[in-house]
């Protein structure tokens, strides 16, 4: 009984966070050491889309979206991405 | 239940949420406020305000402190988060330590 542990409620959010990445939109107002979780979780699609969404801190965010692309390229080859 | 044993968590907007002590002291940041020594307005009163926490986030946190003395206490149901509230209660969770 006492030896599970219990979900933090910051676990608990960036599990959710990841379950729903199809509707992240402006993640301006996120920090980037939180948004590194769930980014990856992302299409390019959902990639772009929250970048046409996000204008505050626009330079954290494409830093964090280029590694999260750099990934996905390695992942699934540059074929998929310039498509 | 004694007013020791309670405190008073104030939202941005002002709504006070009045809880166990107990629960409140799941976040490690509230511990810190009402056990650091010394005589500070939090630990002195057992009121924290959060003027960065909306009231929205506030009430779902504190519904997750006694969620976590529930699931503690080996009833391990499951913790509902409404996706629009989840960057923001993220924020917060991270800010609380909790």
């Amino acid at each position: 009984m006492w030896g599970k542990k219990i979900p933090t409620l910051l676990e608990l959010c960036i599990q959710t966070a990841i379950d729903n990445v199809r509707y992240l939109g402006d993640v301006g107002e996120t920090d980037i050491d939180l948004l590194k979780d769930i980014l990856p979780h992302c299409t390019v699609d959902h990639l772009m889309h929250i970048e046409n969404s996000t204008e505050a801190k626009q330079r954290d965010v494409d830093e964090a979206q280029n590694r999260a692309v750099d990934r996905f390229k390695q992942r699934f080859g540059n074929e998929v991405v310039s498509k | 239940m004694t007013k020791e044993e309670m405190v008073t968590l104030i939202s941005a907007e002002g709504f006070e949420f009045v809880i166990d002590k107990k629960a409140a002291m799941v976040s490690q940041t509230i511990r810190n406020m009402l056990t650091s020594p010394g005589s500070f307005a939090e630990s002195r009163e057992g009121k924290v305000t959060f003027p960065e926490i909306s009231t929205t986030i506030l009430e779902k946190i504190c519904q997750y402190f006694y969620w976590s003395l529930q699931y503690a206490s080996g009833k391990e149901t499951e913790f509902h988060i409404e996706p629009e509230l989840t960057l923001e209660l993220m924020m917060a969770a991270n800010y609380l330590h909790t």
